[in-house]
Protein backbone atom coordinates (compact mmCIF):
# COMPACT_ATOMS: atom_id res chain seq x y z
CA UNK A 1 0.00 0.00 0.00
CA UNK A 2 1.25 3.20 -1.12
CA UNK A 3 1.55 6.39 1.33
CA UNK A 4 0.09 9.25 0.88
CA UNK A 5 2.53 12.34 0.41
CA UNK A 6 1.53 15.97 1.86
CA UNK A 7 3.95 18.34 0.94
CA UNK A 8 5.01 20.79 3.66
CA UNK A 9 2.54 23.62 2.61
CA UNK A 10 -0.46 21.17 2.75
CA UNK A 11 0.37 19.94 6.38
CA UNK A 12 0.97 22.96 7.72
CA UNK A 13 -2.22 24.66 6.31
CA UNK A 14 -3.81 21.52 7.33
CA UNK A 15 -2.54 22.15 10.82
CA UNK A 16 -3.35 25.37 11.38
CA UNK A 17 -7.11 25.02 9.40
CA UNK A 18 -7.84 22.27 12.08
CA UNK A 19 -6.33 24.34 15.21
CA UNK A 20 -8.43 27.33 14.38
CA UNK A 21 -11.60 25.62 13.86
CA UNK A 22 -11.08 23.56 16.82
CA UNK A 23 -10.67 26.86 19.20
CA UNK A 24 -13.47 28.58 17.51
CA UNK A 25 -15.79 25.65 17.85
CA UNK A 26 -14.47 25.56 21.63
CA UNK A 27 -15.57 29.39 22.10
CA UNK A 28 -18.75 29.40 20.15
CA UNK A 29 -19.66 26.53 22.37
CA UNK A 30 -18.65 28.02 25.51
CA UNK A 31 -20.78 30.67 24.71
CA UNK A 32 -23.52 29.05 23.49
CA UNK A 33 -23.82 26.32 26.31
CA UNK A 34 -24.06 29.80 28.97
CA UNK A 35 -27.17 30.88 27.04
CA UNK A 36 -25.58 33.61 24.82
CA UNK A 37 -26.99 34.74 21.41
CA UNK A 38 -23.03 35.17 20.69
CA UNK A 39 -24.24 37.90 17.96
CA UNK A 40 -21.80 40.10 15.99
CA UNK A 41 -20.99 43.41 18.26
CA UNK A 42 -21.15 45.36 15.24
CA UNK A 43 -24.81 44.82 14.95
CA UNK A 44 -25.45 44.87 18.83
CA UNK A 45 -24.11 48.35 19.07
CA UNK A 46 -25.52 50.17 15.47
CA UNK A 47 -28.88 48.42 16.60
CA UNK A 48 -28.64 50.44 19.95
CA UNK A 49 -27.39 53.40 18.13
CA UNK A 50 -30.32 53.32 15.97
CA UNK A 51 -32.78 52.94 18.40
CA UNK A 52 -31.29 55.36 20.73
CA UNK A 53 -30.85 57.88 17.41
CA UNK A 54 -34.42 56.80 15.79
CA UNK A 55 -33.18 55.52 12.75
CA UNK A 56 -33.58 52.28 10.80
CA UNK A 57 -30.53 50.59 9.87
CA UNK A 58 -30.86 48.70 6.11
CA UNK A 59 -28.53 46.97 3.74
CA UNK A 60 -28.94 46.82 0.29
CA UNK A 61 -28.15 43.15 -0.12
CA UNK A 62 -29.84 41.53 2.43
CA UNK A 63 -28.96 37.62 2.75
CA UNK A 64 -31.14 35.07 4.46
CA UNK A 65 -29.16 32.21 6.70
CA UNK A 66 -28.84 29.74 3.81
CA UNK A 67 -27.35 32.69 1.66
CA UNK A 68 -24.75 33.88 4.25
CA UNK A 69 -23.69 30.57 4.59
CA UNK A 70 -23.11 30.53 0.51
CA UNK A 71 -21.88 33.93 0.52
CA UNK A 72 -19.37 32.96 3.29
CA UNK A 73 -18.12 30.19 1.88
CA UNK A 74 -17.54 30.93 -1.83
CA UNK A 75 -15.72 34.13 -0.39
CA UNK A 76 -13.61 32.23 1.59
CA UNK A 77 -12.97 29.51 -0.74
CA UNK A 78 -12.02 32.11 -3.33
CA UNK A 79 -10.03 34.14 -0.76
CA UNK A 80 -8.26 30.86 0.71
CA UNK A 81 -7.54 30.00 -3.39
CA UNK A 82 -5.72 33.47 -4.07
CA UNK A 83 -3.94 33.24 -0.58
CA UNK A 84 -3.05 29.74 -1.14
CA UNK A 85 -1.38 30.35 -4.17
CA UNK A 86 0.13 33.90 -3.78
CA UNK A 87 1.81 32.38 -0.73
CA UNK A 88 3.38 29.31 -2.26
CA UNK A 89 4.55 31.92 -5.40
CA UNK A 90 5.93 34.08 -2.64
CA UNK A 91 7.19 32.26 0.38
CA UNK A 92 7.30 28.94 -1.39
CA UNK A 93 11.06 27.94 -0.64
CA UNK A 94 12.94 29.62 1.81
CA UNK A 95 15.91 32.14 0.67
CA UNK A 96 19.07 32.15 1.93
CA UNK A 97 20.00 35.26 4.02
CA UNK B 1 -16.96 48.76 12.24
CA UNK B 2 -19.53 47.62 9.56
CA UNK B 3 -22.09 50.30 9.50
CA UNK B 4 -25.22 49.87 7.76
CA UNK B 5 -26.88 51.82 5.55
CA UNK B 6 -29.88 54.32 6.62
CA UNK B 7 -28.00 54.81 10.15
CA UNK B 8 -25.64 58.10 9.44
CA UNK B 9 -27.23 61.40 7.85
CA UNK B 10 -26.49 61.75 4.08
CA UNK B 11 -24.16 64.90 4.89
CA UNK B 12 -21.76 62.72 7.30
CA UNK B 13 -21.88 60.29 4.44
CA UNK B 14 -20.49 62.36 2.18
CA UNK B 15 -18.00 63.65 4.01
CA UNK B 16 -16.76 60.25 4.81
CA UNK B 17 -16.65 59.48 1.40
CA UNK B 18 -14.65 62.85 0.16
CA UNK B 19 -11.87 61.82 3.00
CA UNK B 20 -12.00 58.07 2.05
CA UNK B 21 -11.52 59.05 -1.95
CA UNK B 22 -8.84 61.46 -1.21
CA UNK B 23 -6.67 58.51 0.65
CA UNK B 24 -7.71 55.92 -2.18
CA UNK B 25 -7.01 58.15 -5.21
CA UNK B 26 -3.54 58.99 -3.58
CA UNK B 27 -3.31 55.05 -2.80
CA UNK B 28 -3.77 54.05 -6.38
CA UNK B 29 -1.05 56.35 -7.69
CA UNK B 30 1.57 54.82 -5.17
CA UNK B 31 0.15 51.20 -6.34
CA UNK B 32 1.07 52.26 -9.82
CA UNK B 33 4.37 53.52 -8.67
CA UNK B 34 5.52 50.74 -6.26
CA UNK B 35 4.31 48.28 -8.89
CA UNK B 36 6.72 49.41 -11.15
CA UNK B 37 9.60 49.34 -8.62
CA UNK B 38 9.01 46.41 -7.80
CA UNK B 39 7.61 42.68 -9.46
CA UNK B 40 6.76 40.81 -6.09
CA UNK B 41 4.76 44.08 -5.07
CA UNK B 42 1.56 43.14 -7.08
CA UNK B 43 1.51 38.88 -5.72
CA UNK B 44 1.41 40.36 -2.16
CA UNK B 45 -1.05 43.32 -3.39
CA UNK B 46 -3.46 40.21 -3.95
CA UNK B 47 -2.71 38.02 -1.24
CA UNK B 48 -3.33 40.81 1.47
CA UNK B 49 -6.10 42.17 -0.47
CA UNK B 50 -7.24 38.36 -0.12
CA UNK B 51 -6.08 38.38 3.47
CA UNK B 52 -8.03 41.79 4.79
CA UNK B 53 -11.41 40.60 2.88
CA UNK B 54 -11.21 37.28 4.95
CA UNK B 55 -9.78 38.71 8.53
CA UNK B 56 -12.66 41.66 8.69
CA UNK B 57 -15.48 39.44 8.20
CA UNK B 58 -13.99 36.30 10.51
CA UNK B 59 -16.64 36.53 13.53
CA UNK B 60 -14.47 34.93 16.08
CA UNK B 61 -16.82 34.14 19.14
CA UNK B 62 -15.82 35.55 23.09
CA UNK B 63 -17.54 33.43 25.58
CA UNK B 64 -16.72 35.63 28.04
CA UNK B 65 -19.26 38.90 26.25
CA UNK B 66 -21.63 36.66 25.06
CA UNK B 67 -21.16 38.27 21.63
CA UNK B 68 -18.62 37.58 18.57
CA UNK B 69 -16.74 40.32 16.59
CA UNK B 70 -13.96 40.71 14.36
CA UNK B 71 -9.90 41.67 13.74
CA UNK B 72 -9.42 43.98 10.40
CA UNK B 73 -6.07 43.10 9.30
CA UNK B 74 -5.51 46.45 7.90
CA UNK B 75 -2.08 47.05 10.50
CA UNK B 76 -0.50 43.68 9.23
CA UNK B 77 -1.56 44.61 5.54
CA UNK B 78 0.41 48.11 6.27
CA UNK B 79 3.49 47.17 7.41
CA UNK B 80 3.47 44.24 4.53
CA UNK B 81 2.71 46.73 1.15
CA UNK B 82 2.29 50.21 2.85
CA UNK B 83 -0.55 52.30 4.42
CA UNK B 84 -1.87 54.25 1.45
CA UNK B 85 -1.92 50.84 -0.69
CA UNK B 86 -3.85 49.36 2.47
CA UNK B 87 -6.80 51.86 1.90
CA UNK B 88 -7.19 50.64 -1.41
CA UNK B 89 -7.31 47.23 -0.20
CA UNK B 90 -9.74 48.09 2.44
CA UNK B 91 -11.89 49.86 0.04
CA UNK B 92 -12.17 47.18 -1.85
CA UNK B 93 -12.85 44.70 0.96
CA UNK B 94 -15.78 46.50 1.89
CA UNK B 95 -17.55 46.56 -1.68
CA UNK B 96 -17.07 43.19 -1.45
CA UNK B 97 -18.56 42.66 2.07
CA UNK B 98 -21.39 44.92 1.05
CA UNK B 99 -22.69 42.08 -1.06
CA UNK B 100 -22.40 39.44 1.62
CA UNK B 101 -24.85 41.79 4.13
CA UNK B 102 -21.71 43.71 6.23
CA UNK B 103 -21.89 47.16 5.85
CA UNK B 104 -23.59 49.33 3.09
CA UNK B 105 -23.08 51.23 -0.07
CA UNK B 106 -23.49 54.32 1.16
CA UNK B 107 -21.47 53.96 4.41
CA UNK B 108 -18.03 52.32 2.24
CA UNK B 109 -17.02 56.07 2.88
CA UNK B 110 -17.33 55.68 6.82
CA UNK B 111 -16.06 52.13 6.96
CA UNK B 112 -13.02 52.92 4.97
CA UNK B 113 -11.96 55.88 7.45
CA UNK B 114 -12.44 53.22 9.85
CA UNK B 115 -10.64 50.87 9.00
CA UNK B 116 -9.06 51.49 6.08
CA UNK B 117 -7.22 54.69 7.32
CA UNK B 118 -7.72 55.22 10.98
CA UNK B 119 -6.89 51.68 11.79
CA UNK B 120 -4.03 51.48 9.25
CA UNK B 121 -2.32 54.62 9.75
CA UNK B 122 -2.63 54.13 13.37
CA UNK B 123 -1.31 50.51 13.32
CA UNK B 124 1.52 51.90 10.97
CA UNK B 125 2.51 54.86 13.04
CA UNK B 126 2.99 52.42 15.87
CA UNK B 127 5.10 50.13 14.16
CA UNK B 128 7.09 52.78 12.97
CA UNK B 129 7.89 54.52 16.51
CA UNK B 130 8.36 51.48 17.99
CA UNK B 131 10.85 50.27 15.08
CA UNK B 132 12.78 53.50 15.33
CA UNK B 133 12.91 52.79 19.09
CA UNK B 134 14.77 49.35 18.20
CA UNK B 135 11.72 47.50 19.78
CA UNK B 136 12.07 43.75 18.50
CA UNK B 137 9.97 43.28 14.78
CA UNK B 138 7.69 41.34 16.40
CA UNK B 139 6.48 43.95 19.25
CA UNK B 140 6.46 46.49 17.29
CA UNK B 141 4.44 44.41 14.52
CA UNK B 142 2.10 43.13 17.52
CA UNK B 143 1.17 46.23 18.79
CA UNK B 144 0.98 48.02 15.31
CA UNK B 145 -2.00 45.40 15.39
CA UNK B 146 -3.46 46.10 19.04
CA UNK B 147 -3.13 49.63 18.46
CA UNK B 148 -5.09 49.70 14.61
CA UNK B 149 -7.80 47.33 15.95
CA UNK B 150 -9.04 49.51 18.62
CA UNK B 151 -8.54 52.70 16.94
CA UNK B 152 -10.68 51.66 14.38
CA UNK B 153 -13.92 50.64 16.85
CA UNK B 154 -12.88 54.33 18.57
CA UNK B 155 -13.57 55.48 14.94
CA UNK B 156 -16.55 53.59 14.32
CA UNK B 157 -17.90 54.57 17.87
CA UNK B 158 -16.95 58.54 16.66
CA UNK B 159 -18.69 58.28 13.44
CA UNK B 160 -22.12 56.73 15.08
CA UNK B 161 -21.87 59.43 17.65
CA UNK B 162 -21.17 62.55 15.26
CA UNK B 163 -23.94 61.33 12.82
CA UNK B 164 -26.44 60.51 15.30
CA UNK B 165 -25.61 62.66 18.27
CA UNK B 166 -24.26 65.55 17.35
CA UNK B 167 -25.15 67.89 20.29
CA UNK B 168 -23.56 65.24 22.66
CA UNK B 169 -21.32 63.78 21.03
CA UNK B 170 -18.16 62.58 23.68
CA UNK B 171 -21.14 60.70 25.74
CA UNK B 172 -22.28 59.03 23.01
CA UNK B 173 -19.09 58.27 21.60
CA UNK B 174 -18.06 56.88 25.13
CA UNK B 175 -21.31 55.18 25.39
CA UNK B 176 -20.40 53.06 21.84
CA UNK B 177 -16.85 52.64 22.44
CA UNK B 178 -18.04 50.80 25.47
CA UNK B 179 -20.28 48.60 23.93
CA UNK B 180 -17.61 47.43 21.88
CA UNK B 181 -14.54 47.43 24.38
CA UNK B 182 -15.61 43.91 26.05
CA UNK B 183 -15.07 41.95 22.70
CA UNK B 184 -13.11 43.86 21.17
CA UNK B 185 -10.40 43.92 23.72
CA UNK B 186 -9.42 39.94 23.61
CA UNK B 187 -9.51 40.34 19.50
CA UNK B 188 -7.39 42.82 19.63
CA UNK B 189 -5.36 41.06 21.63
CA UNK B 190 -5.56 38.19 18.95
CA UNK B 191 -4.61 40.82 16.20
CA UNK B 192 -1.35 41.49 18.27
CA UNK B 193 -0.39 38.08 18.07
CA UNK B 194 -1.37 37.29 14.51
CA UNK B 195 0.05 40.54 13.00
CA UNK B 196 3.36 39.41 14.67
CA UNK B 197 3.69 36.40 14.07
CA UNK B 198 2.78 36.80 10.38
CA UNK B 199 5.56 39.83 10.42
CA UNK B 200 8.18 38.21 12.07
CA UNK B 201 7.24 34.80 9.77
CA UNK B 202 7.89 37.33 6.54
CA UNK B 203 11.07 38.93 7.72
CA UNK B 204 12.62 35.21 8.50
CA UNK B 205 11.06 33.74 5.53
CA UNK B 206 11.54 36.41 3.17
CA UNK B 207 13.31 39.27 4.62
CA UNK B 208 14.39 40.86 0.82
CA UNK B 209 10.55 41.01 0.42
CA UNK B 210 9.51 43.32 3.35
CA UNK B 211 12.64 44.83 2.94
CA UNK B 212 12.06 46.01 -0.65
CA UNK B 213 8.42 46.52 0.25
CA UNK B 214 9.56 48.87 3.15
CA UNK B 215 12.07 50.38 1.36
CA UNK B 216 15.06 49.19 3.67
CA UNK B 217 13.48 50.08 6.78
CA UNK B 218 14.37 47.39 8.89
CA UNK B 219 17.78 46.60 9.98
CA UNK B 220 19.17 43.29 10.75
CA UNK B 221 19.16 44.18 14.34
CA UNK B 222 16.05 44.54 15.01
CA UNK B 223 14.61 42.22 12.26
CA UNK B 224 14.03 39.36 14.24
Amino acid sequence: MSRMHIDTFTRNALIIMFGIVAIMSLMAYLGFSSGAKMNGTDAIVEENAAKLGKKNPTNLVTLDETGEYIGFTLAGVFSGLIIGYYWTELFGKRRKK
Amino acid sequence: MHISDGILTPLWCIIWYIIALVFIAYGVLKIKKRTKENTAYMPMLALMGAAVFVISVWHIPVPVTGSSSHPVGTPMSAIIVGPYATVVISAIALFFQMFLGHGGLTTIGANTVSMGIVGTFSGYIVYKILTLMKAPLWLSAGMAGFVGDMLTYATTSYELAISLFPNSVISHWAIFMIGFAPTQIPLAVAEFVFTAMIVRYIAEQRPDILVKLQRGEISEQNAY
